[in-house]
């Protein structure tokens, strides 16, 4: 364990130094290194961080609802957030102010899927999905009308970075709004993370036990939302990672969430680095992070979900 | 004690009932007849259709959560564990109390607690054994062990030893055994060799015919369990024991 610990965390720091590296005004070893660094930091700091939060949210998210096929952008949360976002930016808000407004937006998106399935069947694992899935495209069928019916404002803002995803506006102020809200629901799900072990059991047994397993639940969501809504609101909908990286972690660490935590947050920090990478330097041109996330998720996310359907006792 | 006052279950089924601890209760019917949605009602996760639950005249949804951890515990069938934990960090799950805030931290004697649990039930070998990784029969006694943790003054155990081999079958027949003198204990059952030789002071639940009537252990006769079952079955005596026999009509036959 100590060893593969050990590995996962020179990866990172490997991932950290590649991204780093790579880049349009050369690399580690020119001679405007200060320069570069300047630059550069920010906005591979920032990325590392985005996919550390991406990854812990949707780990959170499948411990909670007892579901590996679940995360923050298919439960609905990462669509209304960039809705909430675009909006508010139509407004002119200031730029301190849209995670606050994008966790708002993401958490009532993420309540209202749960109401309504709740409504209609409480146990059922593919509802949710399925729900989730439709709330999500409903938003961003809202999104691109609105790219649609203003073209020119949508462009000044920038609505298409928040439909794909994008790392190439990370700056400074990018990595403090991520340090400050993002860090907020890592304290948050840390303070948490034995909670997220109780889920191992069915709700209804800690019920009778007299715990408050609703409080505890929506508390624990709405840190995960935080983590994953301030990503949106730096970057756009960066899909996919939040929902691959914890299930290839758990199908290397078999371990109690206090472990699969931090694994978690290196191993999406790792990828989305490494992603960043090949997005920027694949063609002569910088790609849309989320178009490269979303090409190699979905394969994936198949695979999944197919070794989910398999194991015996799984209903969905 | 439990009362349950002119209770109608989601199923229609009629209860009027008085549970009372350092008692063996156990519930039998036929499939469907609504065995464990008298034990959900009971564990308040079931909201019953009309009447009132009461624990010592106060309504059993308006308890204190404390109040209420110290007074039932629920083992529900068997379940597929999603996730990874130690069958010991399961099983201090039990001792989790209400008034524990964001830091889960457990006792010295809590552990001291789960050790002997583990002990008591023979499978102090699975100790540090990932939960996904037990079988069946083993994680019904985990399960079981963290039912114990809980200190209830009443267990609802839903068909524990169903999956359960004749070893940890005696040994969970004596824990219960111990249970009673202090506890109340309310299981449902589908086992009649189990229940038909329990001791004598056994209180049996049989749901028939949308109602619930309450007989001694000894009342039960080959007439009553065939109707109570809708099949021929005969008791007889050997060795003390009595044993049930059926009749088997429904076979289909090949030739």
């Amino acid at each position: 364990m100590k060893f593969r610990l050990l590995l996962i965390f020179s990866l990172f720091i490997s991932s950290l130094f590649i991204n780093l590296n790579f880049g349009a005004m050369g690399n580690l070893f020119a001679d405007n290194l200060a320069q570069i660094l300047s630059y550069r930091l920010p906005h591979t700091l920032a990325t590392a961080f985005i996919g550390a939060f991406l990854g812990i949210s949707g780990l959170v998210y499948q411990a909670v609802f007892r579901n590996p096929l679940v995360s923050p952008d298919i439960l609905g949360s990462s669509a209304g957030a960039s809705l909430g976002i675009v909006v508010a930016l139509f407004f002119g808000v200031n730029a301190y102010f849209i995670p606050v407004i994008a966790l708002i937006f993401g958490v009532s998106c993420t309540f209202l899927v749960l109401l309504f399935v709740n409504l209609i069947a409480r146990q059922s694992i593919l509802l949710l999905i399925i729900t989730g899935i439709l709330f999500s495209s409903f938003l961003m069928a809202l999104l691109n009308l609105l790219y649609y019916l203003l073209p020119e404002q949508s462009a000044i803002i920038g609505v298409h970075y928040f439909l794909m995803g994008s790392l190439s506006n990370l700056d400074s102020q990018a990595l403090y709004l991520l340090l400050l809200f993002g860090g907020m629901g890592l304290i948050g799900v840390s303070l948490l993370v034995k909670w997220l072990d109780l889920f191992i059991s069915p709700i209804e047994i800690l019920q009778t036990q007299g715990l408050k397993v609703n409080l505890w639940m929506g508390l624990i969501i709405l840190f995960a939302t935080m983590l994953s809504t301030t990503t949106v609101s730096v970057a756009g909908i960066i899909g996919w990672v939040s929902l691959i990286i914890p299930n290839i972690v758990k199908i290397i660490y078999k371990a109690p969430h206090k472990v699969l935590l931090p694994v978690v947050g290196l191993s999406g920090g790792a990828f989305l680095l490494l992603t960043d990478v090949l997005a920027r330097n694949i063609t002569f041109m910088e790609l849309p992070i989320g178009v490269i996330t979303g090409m190699t998720g979905i394969p994936v996310f198949i695979g999944i979900m197919l070794y989910f359907l398999r194991t015996p006792g799984n209903r969905v | 004690m439990i009362l349950l006052e002119n209770i109608q279950l989601p199923n229609k089924v009629l209860v009027d009932l008085t549970l009372e601890p350092n008692n063996h209760y156990v519930i039998i019917g036929k499939n469907g007849a609504g065995k464990s949605t008298l034990l959900k009602v009971l564990a308040n996760l079931l909201k019953p259709l009309k009447g009132e639950l009461l624990v010592d005249n106060i309504l059993l949804n308006k308890l204190p959560p404390l109040k209420r951890n110290k007074l039932i515990s629920y083992m529900p069938q068997n379940f597929l564990p999603q996730g990874f934990m130690t069958v010991q960090d399961f099983i201090l799950i039990g001792a989790i109390k209400p008034s524990h805030k964001f830091f889960i931290r457990h006792s010295k004697d809590d552990y001291q607690l789960a050790q002997k649990l583990l002990e008591r039930l023979h499978i102090a070998n699975l100790v540090t054994k990932d939960i996904s990784k037990l079988s069946g029969g083993e994680l019904t006694l985990v399960s079981f062990a963290r039912v114990l943790m809980q200190r209830a003054l009443f267990l609802l155990l839903d068909e524990v030893e169903a999956g359960l081999d004749y070893k940890y079958l005696s040994i969970y027949h004596s824990v219960i055994k111990e249970l009673i003198t202090k506890h109340g204990v309310i299981e449902v059952s589908h086992n009649p060799y189990y229940y038909l030789n329990l001791p004598e002071n056994t209180k049996i639940l049989a749901i028939c015919n949308n109602k619930i009537a309450l007989y001694n252990n000894s009342d039960l006769s080959s007439e009553l369990l065939s109707s109570i079952y809708e099949a021929q079955i005969e008791i007889v005596e050997l060795n003390g024991m009595r044993i049930p026999i059926f009749q088997d009509n429904y076979t289909y036959n090949f030739k």
